[in-house]
């Protein structure tokens, strides 16, 4: 019998031991537990760690003042004009919507055909279209006067116009629709808070819009309705910025005479130039031409590869 | 059946052995766009998260973000009207203190008079007449009356807290940093929720506008419907009170890492960097140029080495704007709170066709992503989007709406009946009103559809599992649309 033999015995009663005892060891831990060990430093607002000693006695800093408010630049103002011009051949960009094609919402997005606004480049002087020119940070000594009028942002034939823009931190952006449809205007900046509000049809009063922070890039503007809008928007903080026009030239006025480093981007290439060179001299401006390879660009034919979809599960 | 005794327990013993000694410490990951920069660049962004938050064993609680981390609480006392010395006191306590307080080593905290917000210790109290005697001599000898507190849990404490129940409840798939990233994450669908954008979907507050408080409670105790997230309403009141300010802490120190990396990255990530060299410029360039613009040198006081850090303009431009963002949704007026009250269904027979009827037009145009049915399977989800800020324009590999974390989504499937931010009407209308952030729903509410627009949309909504056949064209037209 199993209960008689005291070794058969012995050896359950171990065994059970064991099999009870080492899953208590295992859950109960070994020891201290991790979370003993946590503190906490108290850190005041300006950074410096608080003495345990004495507390509440936090003394908030003031922001250190921005950028010195230099007297108006010594050297006069100047201004400054320019080209982007593209070196290459220019290419022709089919429209992303063919007048009439059959698209969602036909009756007013392929009402007229929708033009492929990502590179415009003008072919007969190789201007290239909706390049922005801007300084990072307003110059020392520069009037950075904030924006008093409102910016309008309309979208007409499912397309936005403008299609790219510069605005004015905290400046009013009137979100209009001139479309018996609805959209939706959503942006996708790094800086500031999302803005993401459908706009109802015929919009004329306008949704405010506005950026609180400059941006180092413009901002992506989409339509979650119609996959095709886009449009781009760079909020600064000061007006020292210029988009090209149908030929490639732009104008930035009331520089403050001296050398300054332009960033240049454009949709298609991304940052073209991080800081492009211009001396500013007061009087009439000598006209700049900057040209960017057409490789600058990225490629701008063909359309994207094929992909097979498996699953669309995340 | 024979049973090998010894190799069962040589196994266990091996077991019980293994199991002992610390487990290994958590850590916080930094995340793709701090590891993506140059190690000059990338350095001082690890350093400044570090100084700011510490690590999760060692916390650091920044004042200048709007998180509760507690402050010093115990019991309060004040000094009789009696002898008063440097070094001992009468006390008075308005409540009996617990037996179990062992007052002899406990901090006091004086709250008024001469030595308001210093410290002391306590070396006695003698219960019978009340005397207090401290460790040291007090600059300046308590007035009677001055009010103080015995530290029981000092400041901090509900970061601590926090920390602690995270780490028990929350951590195995949200992540020890909130990545979303926890062991268990990849076995998710829908993934939990990443916190470094600081983004939360399901909130009360106005479009744009970051969550309340009061929503990531409501979330720890309803859980998300039709998700892997549960309802954690067993835990205290206190606790749950404690994970809000953690999580909102950890989406902070998220959100603070990637504004520091964004400022950055357009510069000086390893691919521009490289761009720039091939561009023409020397690397020498771009390094000075990086620490004259963003970087300021400091001696690092225990080695005595030269470093390079985040200069604090910069650090304060990103901190300022982190907390008035995460304080505005606490102030009046950030709730969303309809303007009138809902009529239900059963009160206005037509108020459901009506909603029917703006689900299906030009002017909200809910079919676009919903579907015709409601089923989730609307025009939308069969395109392919492009990724946002993409330059030259990329698509996203997969058909279908992409959110903002850049993970597919589906539009809600409005036949099941199930609705992640919660069921209430309420519910419903702040979806459709402030939209659902960091995804492809927008915001409705006070640019296209007005109250009575909205809780009609509302009653069709909830009334859609109930009817799988949408109502004929007649009724709508009766319905007046």
């Amino acid at each position: 019998m199993l209960l008689t033999d005291p070794r058969r015995v012995l050896k359950s009663a171990l065994l059970a031991a064991i099999v009870c005892a080492a899953p208590l060891c295992l859950f109960s831990g070994c020891g201290k537990s991790a979370s003993d060990d946590v503190t906490v430093t108290m850190k005041s607002e300006d950074g410096t760690e608080e003495a345990p000693e004495v507390a509440g006695s936090e003394t908030p800093s003031e922001a250190a003042p921005a950028a010195d408010a230099a007297p108006a630049a010594a050297g006069g103002i100047g201004d400054v004009v320019g080209t982007v011009v593209f070196d290459g051949t220019p290419p022709q960009l089919d429209a992303i919507i063919a007048q009439g094609a059959d698209v969602r919402d036909k009756e007013v997005c392929s009402a007229e055909a929708i033009p492929n606004e990502e590179l415009i480049v003008n072919a007969e002087n190789k201007g290239v279209q909706n390049v922005f020119v801007y300084l990072e940070k307003p110059p020392s000594g520069a009037n950075a006067e904030p924006a008093t009028d409102n910016a309008i942002f309309d979208q007409k034939g499912c397309r936005f116009l403008p299609h790219a823009m510069i605005v004015r931190t905290k400046q009013t952006i009137l979100v209009l629709s001139d479309d018996p449809i609805a959209h939706n205007t959503h942006t996708f900046p790094k800086r500031n808070k999302v803005f993401n509000t459908a706009i109802k049809v015929n919009e004329r009063d306008g949704v405010p819009l506005t950026y609180d922070r400059p941006e180092q890039v413009p901002v992506e503007v989409k339509c979650d309705f119609h996959p095709w809008m886009k449009a781009w928007h760079l909020p600064l903080d000061h007006g020292f910025a210029a988009l090209t026009d149908e030929n490639g030239k732009f104008e930035i006025k009331g520089l403050p005479a001296g050398t300054h480093s332009f960033r240049i981007w454009h949709e298609k290439g991304g940052i073209l130039d991080r800081g492009f060179k211009i001396t500013v001299k007061p009087g009439d401006p000598e006209p700049v031409t900057i040209k960017f390879a057409a490789d600058k660009f990225a490629s701008f034919g063909g359309p994207a590869p094929r992909q097979t979809v498996v699953s669309t599960l995340p | 059946m024979r049973v090998d005794f010894r190799w069962i327990s040589a196994v266990l013993t091996a077991c019980v052995i293994a199991g002992c000694g610390k487990p290994p410490e958590a850590t916080f990951v930094y995340n793709e766009p701090t590891l993506e920069l140059i190690p000059q660049a990338r350095k001082p962004v690890e350093a400044a998260v570090l100084e700011f938050f510490g690590t999760p064993q060692k916390l650091v609680a920044w004042k200048k973000l709007p998180v509760d981390y507690g402050e010093p609480t115990g019991p309060s006392g004040s000094v009789a009207d009696a002898k008063v010395t440097e070094t001992s006191f009468r006390a008075e306590f308005p409540e009996e203190l617990a037996p179990s307080l062992q007052l002899p080593g406990k901090p006091l905290l004086w709250l008024s008079g001469p030595n308001a917000g210093k410290r002391a210790e306590i070396a006695s109290y003698d219960a019978g007449n009340g005397t207090l005697t401290l460790a040291a001599k007090l600059p300046s000898p308590p007035s009677p009356h001055d009010e103080f507190l015995i530290v029981e849990a000092d400041a901090g404490w509900n970061l601590k807290e926090g920390r602690n129940l995270y780490m028990r409840h929350c951590v195995h798939c949200h992540g020890t940093s909130g990545d979303g990233n926890g062991p268990t994450a990849e076995y998710l669908n829908p993934l939990p929720r990443d916190y470094r954008l600081g983004v939360f979907k399901f909130t009360s507050t106005a479009a744009g506008m970051k969550a309340c408080r009061e929503d990531l409670k409501r979330t720890l105790q309803e859980g998300i419907p039709g998700t892997s997230m549960p309802s954690f309403v067993l835990l205290a009141d206190a606790e749950l009170d404690s994970l809000v300010e953690y999580v909102r802490w950890l989406a902070m120190r998220g959100e603070f890492e990637r504004s520091l990396a964004a400022e950055l990255s357009g510069d000086y990530s390893q691919k521009a960097f490289a761009q720039r060299k091939k561009d023409g410029e020397s690397s020498d360039e771009i390094i000075a140029e990086l620490r004259e613009n963003y970087l300021v040198e400091v001696t690092d006081p225990k080695s005595k080495r030269k470093e390079y850090r985040i200069s604090p303009t910069v650090i304060a431009d990103v901190a300022d704007n982190l907390a008035s963002e995460w304080s505005t949704p606490e102030e009046e007026g950030s709730i969303v709170v309809p303007g009138i009250a809902r009529i239900s269904p059963e009160e206005d027979p037509h108020s459901i066709a009506r909603g029917r009827a703006l689900y299906m037009s030009e002017k909200a145009k809910c079919f676009s992503c919903h579907g015709a049915g409601g089923k989730g399977d609307g025009v939308s989800t069969v395109d392919y989007w492009t990724i946002p800020n993409s330059t030259p324009e990329k698509k996203f590999a997969v058909r279908g709406l992409h959110d903002q974390w850049g993970h597919p989504q589906r539009p809600r499937d409005l036949t099941t009946g199930i609705y992640r931010g919660g069921r209430r009407p309420i519910d419903i209308y702040r979806r459709i009103y402030a939209g659902i952030k960091g995804t492809q729903m927008s915001a409705f509410g006070g640019t296209v559809l007005n109250d009575q627009e909205m809780w009609d949309l509302v009653n069709y909504v909830l009334s859609i599992p109930y009817n799988p056949e949408p109502p004929p064209a007649a009724v709508l037209q009766a319905a007046g649309n």
